[in-house]
């Protein structure tokens, strides 16, 4: 039983280890000057040139933004992104324009940017947090 | 002159408005200048409308570095051959129509200019003639530049514009006009040899800011494309209404475009414009006043563009109420006195029908007291124009009654999800997200119902106006706007104006993107029908006959919640494009990708019986109809031409003849 506990003690400590957080500079600057390119082609026709909604598309910056998105991971909005968007041919732009477009709204948004870009595999950023900053 | 040639010349006479385009043509974007999308060809009638098969597909995948999926196109025909844009690039192609072998194809490489642009989606071209042979077709650019081609070989007429082309952007009163703030969606319309040329903008849900750019009427030579005259939609110091943009808002203010498509009347040489509402779709305390000649109904001169009436349908609009379909042309009989008519629906639900030689409206339009907003700095009008005559096409206004009633726990589950939100008649103002506890404002038709770009079609032997329309409501919040990203004040919040909106998964049987405020369980919050096909009678004022566009949807035919319940034909919550021929209706499941609600579109392609809606054939598409369809003939056949497409399915057009 010691034994049980003090491998579920040293798994939660090396996931709160891995946990990351989105002012953690998660992307790089030149990604997200990428995904702006991008965004302005692809996305802002429906969120509008200033990320803030239009007329059936939500905002992507502000407080609507990030209380729905308070407490999930960047992740879990990559995957999302690539699943639905565009809406009118969903999953077909490259995994690496995905990942451009997800750091130039992680940038609207305020948060710092890095030095390495933000991996274009959902998988890999399921642990970086959309937390308060510390 | 024999019997026949007699029948033929009353008939010609009876329906002047649309006499100028041979029978086997279709010449502008609703075929004739008066936007009746109607042919007098019969070859397919109700007896063999059965046998209707596909005998061509035209596919626009490789248009663009990526396809398109939404076209809204309606081609045009003449002597058999289609013009027809393409792609996202809105490239030029002329189609055999006979075989669909594309003939020539015109791509201008824009740059910057044309990949960044204020709207993707195009309705086509314009065609002009000299009538000896010197045929000319126009285009807007995505970059909002106006290109004249010689129809024959798609090449750009040298001695039009400079190199054949027109730079739209310069001569509104901006200093600077930026890729992407302003364009068009719809044709340009060619009467009495002017270019009239109208605009499209951005989204104006959560404006970045109150400033924006006019989106001016003008006209244009087509022969030199010299600017002969610019329409001011923002009335501008010294103009008639200057002072319904109060505090100096006239100086800044923006949009007032018309981008849905333009009509005329070539024999008065008259343009009828409609014009959309100005920047700001949901708060208007930047811009206190009326505004003129935001969402009014606008009669032009087309030579001079001199203003010879107007008809403003909704004052100091913050519902996103842009007329936004064609005005329809129709010469009507009212209680014995012939009437030169023009029509216009609206998303509101309305018909308003005017003379439209001087713009009388043919049944009193009254001003009538509506409620008013409370949000900070706004200030509504106090009244807004109501017709008398015809009746609302579509339900108006929200109230605990609306609630979807199939049992009696659904009912009073629906009723506590409406009591979430604002309710009240047409024009209750949106509130500001959770006001008073609630969501937003839930509006009844929504900015995404009734009446639309889809318009309608008039059948001019019977005066029949036939239009498509969506009942679903949808909920308007405001939210104060984030100084760093707007200087609007209050911009549409939590869903870019749609308040919070329930969401639903994907319907993957329609490959829509369900997002409307559903009521419980995912069903809708409303009772039918949520989409419909309505008839009205221009002559009378009445409507003559409505019946639901299209089946229940599959995923509320088979929701658990309604076993063994028949809730009858719902229609589907999505707006029919329609085309009317001396035989036949024409409609389809339809929608507009980007506006489709769970259980919205569809691939049913209908014919209905004119004089009561009553379904004579239906078939199925390769997609949903995203363009309104048209006819013509080639090689002695009649065809039916649409445009489809659909989430993941990129854009084609689709030729139905018979064998």
């Amino acid at each position: 039983m010691r034994t049980l506990s003090l491998i579920v003690a040293l798994c939660a400590a090396c996931c709160l280890a891995a946990t990351r957080s989105v002012f953690e500079g998660v992307y790089n600057p030149e990604q997200a000057t990428r995904g702006l390119a991008l965004y302005r082609e692809e996305c802002a026709k429906c969120h509008g040139e200033n990320l803030a909604g239009g007329e059936v598309a939500p905002a992507l910056v502000g407080k609507e933004f990030t209380s729905a998105w308070k407490g999930r991971a960047v992740g879990d909005l990559l995957g999302i992104i690539i699943k639905t968007m565009p809406t009118d041919d969903p999953g077909n732009l490259s995994r690496r324009q995905y990942a451009d477009v997800t750091a130039f709204i992680l940038k609207s948004n305020e948060y710092p940017a890095g030095t390495k870009d933000l991996d274009s595999a959902p998988a890999a950023s399921k642990d970086i947090m959309f937390d308060e900053k510390k | 002159m024999t019997k026949k040639w007699l029948l033929a010349a009353s008939f010609a006479a009876s329906i002047g408005i649309a006499a100028v385009v041979p029978d086997g043509d279709w010449r502008f974007y609703g075929r004739d200048a008066a936007t009746t999308k109607y042919s007098p060809l019969d070859q397919i009638n109700a007896e063999n409308v059965k046998d209707l098969k596909i005998v061509w597909e035209w596919k626009s995948n490789n248009f663009g570095k990526r396809p398109d999926f939404n076209w809204e196109v309606t081609p045009l025909a003449i002597n058999g051959i289609l013009y027809a844009t393409a792609g996202v690039r809105r490239d030029v192609v002329a189609i055999d129509g006979a075989t669909g072998e594309t003939l020539w194809l015109y791509r201008l490489d824009e740059g910057e200019r044309g990949t960044l642009v204020a709207r993707v989606m195009n309705r086509g071209l314009a065609w002009w003639s000299d009538g000896k042979g010197d045929d000319r077709i126009l285009l807007i650019s995505p970059g909002y530049q106006l290109i004249e081609l010689d129809a024959k070989t798609g090449r750009p007429r040298e001695t039009f514009g400079v190199k054949g082309i027109v730079d739209l952007t310069k001569g509104l009163d901006r200093a600077l006009v930026k890729p992407g703030q302003i364009g068009a969606s719809s044709p340009a319309i060619v009467i009495r040899d002017v270019v009239v040329v109208g605009a499209a903008l951005q989204s104006g849900a959560a404006p970045a800011s109150k400033e924006n750019v006019p989106g001016y009427i003008r006209g244009y030579d087509v022969h030199t494309g010299h600017l002969l005259w610019t329409f001011h939609t923002v009335a501008q110091a010294g103009e008639f209404g200057n002072e319904t943009w109060e505090k100096d808002s006239w100086k800044y203010s923006g949009n007032t475009g018309a981008w849905a498509p333009l009509s005329a009347d070539e024999e008065l040489g008259y343009v009828y414009i409609p014009v959309e509402m100005p920047t700001g779709d949901y708060y208007g305390g930047t811009r206190p006043g009326d505004n003129l000649f935001s969402d009014s109904l606008v009669c032009l001169d087309a030579r001079t563009g001199n203003r010879i009436w107007h008809f403003q349908v909704v004052h100091h609009d913050i519902w996103d109420m842009d007329i936004t379909a064609a005005p329809i042309l129709a010469d009507i009989t009212v209680d014995g006195k012939k009437i030169k008519a023009v029509a216009v629906v609206t998303k509101q639900g309305f018909t308003y029908v005017f003379d439209r030689t001087n713009g009388k409206p043919v049944w009193p339009i009254v001003e009538r007291p509506v409620p008013q907003s409370n949000v900070p700095g706004e200030k509504t009008s106090s009244t807004q124009p109501f017709p008398t005559k015809p009746p609302a096409f579509e339900k108006q206004g929200t109230s605990l009654d609306d609630a979807l009633d199939f049992t009696p726990a659904i009912k009073a589950a629906a009723q506590k999800i409406l009591s979430e939100y604002q309710l009240g008649p047409l024009f209750t103002p949106p509130i500001v997200v959770d006001a008073g506890g609630k969501r937003g404002t839930l509006l009844s038709p929504s900015h995404v119902g009734g009446a639309n770009w889809q318009g309608g079609a008039l059948d001019p032997e019977t005066g029949m106006l036939y239009v498509g329309s969506v009942g679903n409501p949808d909920a308007l919040g405001l939210a104060v706007a984030d100084p760093k990203r707007s200087d609007m004040g209050y911009v549409g919040g939590r869903g870019g104006g749609s308040g919070q909106n329930r969401v639903v998964p994907f319907d993957q049987e329609n490959r829509t993107i369900p997002k409307v405020n559903v009521g419980p369980e995912g069903l809708p919050l409303v009772k039918p029908p949520w989409g419909s096909v309505v008839a009205i009678d221009l002559n009378k004022g009445d409507i003559a006959w409505k019946v639901a566009n299209g089946d229940t949807p599959d995923f509320i035919k088979n929701h658990p919640l309604l076993k063994g319940i028949d809730v009858g034909k719902t229609g589907r919550p999505s707006r029919s494009p329609l085309m009317v021929t001396r035989t036949l209706l024409f409609s389809a499941d339809g929608s507009n990708l980007f506006n489709g609600v769970a259980g919205g579109g569809g691939n049913t392609f209908r014919a209905l019986d004119k004089k009561t809606g009553a379904i004579i054939h239906a078939m199925q598409l390769p997609a949903m109809a995203t363009g309104v369809p048209m006819t013509y003939m080639a090689d002695g056949r009649q065809f039916i031409v649409i445009a489809v497409g659909a989430t993941g399915v990129p854009a084609e057009l689709v030729a139905l003849a018979l064998p």
